[in-house]
């Protein structure tokens, strides 16, 4: 761990000397008020509103890299921290593995649970070489088995100071648990039950975008969750707005 | 009084640079105080009506209505009822630009309503607002909410989302008294046909009852009974359950 950061420091500081260079050739043209490849440390407010009926999040997890870095991919297995959230809603495994990655910038955590109507506001500060950055977050709906909502890589490199953008956030099926909605299964106040659990058998074991709850209102008896748990895309709505 | 005059040089230095760097950028933004908007909303669902629409340019401050925010009474009315007279009152205090009912009615499944054109000369009604009830449902409403208008000539186009108003029980049910009045349970109309009868209710008061994504229609396939009185193999929808094609003339 400690070499890594050491590394990254050294990784980082090299960056942003060359980046110091090129913007001193750049010096003398006036004018240039905004160029997407500085140095200049970024400061992002996130706010993420839950707009669905009856589906809790678990405490988001919003992280701040550059390209080579993937929270998630549709069509790919998921990260065994992207597992643990989505099963069970812990993104501690998930943003360990995130700090590790060289493209790794900075990460967030929310501070609970995110109930049906509430926002959470997080800012996120960045610094050294801020060109490609990309924005992730994510949060387990815990009223199902394996589903989260969710963007992965979103463009936030040329936003300007004081801009700000709004997207909507579908929700994906982690792939890792299959969706029985049985009693026992789900850890969020509908049933009360497991959370992670290492076995993938019975599910796809790729990422994708998730195909609703059946509930037992709409023929699936062994159902542990009720018509107010259904949603529809997009369960969430996150605003980036850049402070710094 | 510092601060008025220290804004007051910058913006006047920045009007100096662009006059001499850039005529062409001049141009382009004082076409951009006649703005003249044609609005073209289409309704994708397989077998939902939509209400009256109301269609407005407004100022960045006002608002129909907010995702996590509860709705105005105005916006109950339309949502739960179709009557959009108490959001044209709120809207016009703001000087608005308005468009009620392009479609002469209900617009129908598959077909589209094209606004005269909006002109917002003169005026700060840079986003464009749009909301009309989805029949059947209880409280359900397609809406677009505050879409920045580009300055820039063209033609856009934006999905439109299917909210839920929050204010009444997607009990699902028809043929209720007056169900269209705010705070009445029931839906008040199947447009489309295959509406039923009997039903013991498909859901109590929302868990959110906020503005919030419309969880859909559970339906049944139960014309004289089970717990609603929609048909799940026609009054169902995913988002987008429309698509809004914007026209910036020149």
């Amino acid at each position: 761990m400690y070499n890594i950061k050491i590394n990254k420091y050294l990784k980082q500081g090299s960056l942003a000397l060359g980046l110091i260079l090129a913007s001193l050739s750049f010096a003398g043209c006036g004018g240039s008020s905004s160029s997407s490849n500085t140095t200049v440390n970024k400061t992002f407010r996130v706010t993420y509103t839950n707009v669905s009926n009856n589906q809790p999040m678990s405490p988001l997890a919003v992280v701040v890299h550059k390209a080579g870095y993937q929270l998630f991919q549709a069509g790919q297995a998921a990260s065994l921290g992207l597992e643990k959230l989505a099963e069970g809603g812990s993104n501690a495994e998930l943003l360990a593995e995130a700090s590790q990655h060289a493209d790794y910038i900075a990460s967030q955590v929310g501070t609970g649970i995110v109930p049906p109507s509430a926002s959470e506001t997080i800012e996120i500060m960045t610094m050294g070489d801020t060109t490609d950055l990309k924005l992730s977050v994510t949060s387990m709906l815990v009223n199902t088995n394996d589903a989260f909502a969710g963007v992965s890589s979103g463009k936030i490199a040329l936003l300007a100071k004081g801009e700000r953008f709004a997207m909507h956030v579908p929700v994906w099926d982690a792939g890792t648990e299959a969706n029985t909605e049985a009693t026992g299964t789900l850890p969020g106040p509908a049933d009360g039950g497991e959370g992670f659990n290492a076995s993938r058998t019975g599910d796809a074991d790729f990422v994708a975008i998730h195909q609703g709850v059946v509930t037992n209102a709409d023929g699936l008896s062994t159902s542990v969750l009720n018509e107010s748990h259904r949603f529809d895309n997009p369960v969430a709505l996150i605003s980036v707005e850049r402070l710094k | 009084m510092k601060t008025i005059k220290n804004n007051s040089q910058k913006t006047i230095l920045s009007i100096m640079s662009s006059t001499v760097l850039t005529l062409p950028l001049i141009l382009l933004s004082s076409a951009s105080y006649a703005q003249k908007v044609t609005v073209k909303v289409q309704n994708l669902t397989h077998g939902s009506h939509f209400t009256p629409l109301l269609i407005a340019a407004h100022k960045g401050s006002a608002h129909l209505f907010k995702s996590g925010e509860a709705a105005s009474t105005s916006l109950q009315a339309m949502a739960e009822g179709g009557d959009i007279s108490g959001l044209v009152t709120d809207l016009s205090a703001e000087s608005a630009s308005l468009v009620q009912n392009p479609a002469g009615g209900l617009l129908a499944p598959g077909h589209s309503a094209t606004t005269s054109v909006i002109n917002t000369d003169g005026t700060d009604n840079n986003y464009l607002s749009i909301v009309a009830m989805v029949l059947p449902s209880n409280d359900g409403f397609v809406g677009v909410n505050s879409w920045h208008i580009p300055s820039a000539a063209g033609t856009y186009m934006i999905p439109a989302l299917a909210y839920d108003a929050g204010t009444e029980a997607n009990d699902e049910l028809l043929g209720l008294t007056d169900a269209g009045a705010p705070g009445n349970a029931g839906a008040p109309g199947a447009p489309s046909g295959s509406g039923g009868t009997g039903g013991t209710g498909a859901a109590s008061a929302d868990n959110n009852k906020t503005v919030h994504i419309h969880r859909g229609v559970l339906g049944d396939t139960n014309a004289s009974g089970g717990a609603s009185d929609f048909d799940s193999r026609v009054h169902r929808w995913l988002n987008p359950v429309a698509r809004v094609t914007i026209t910036v003339a020149e």
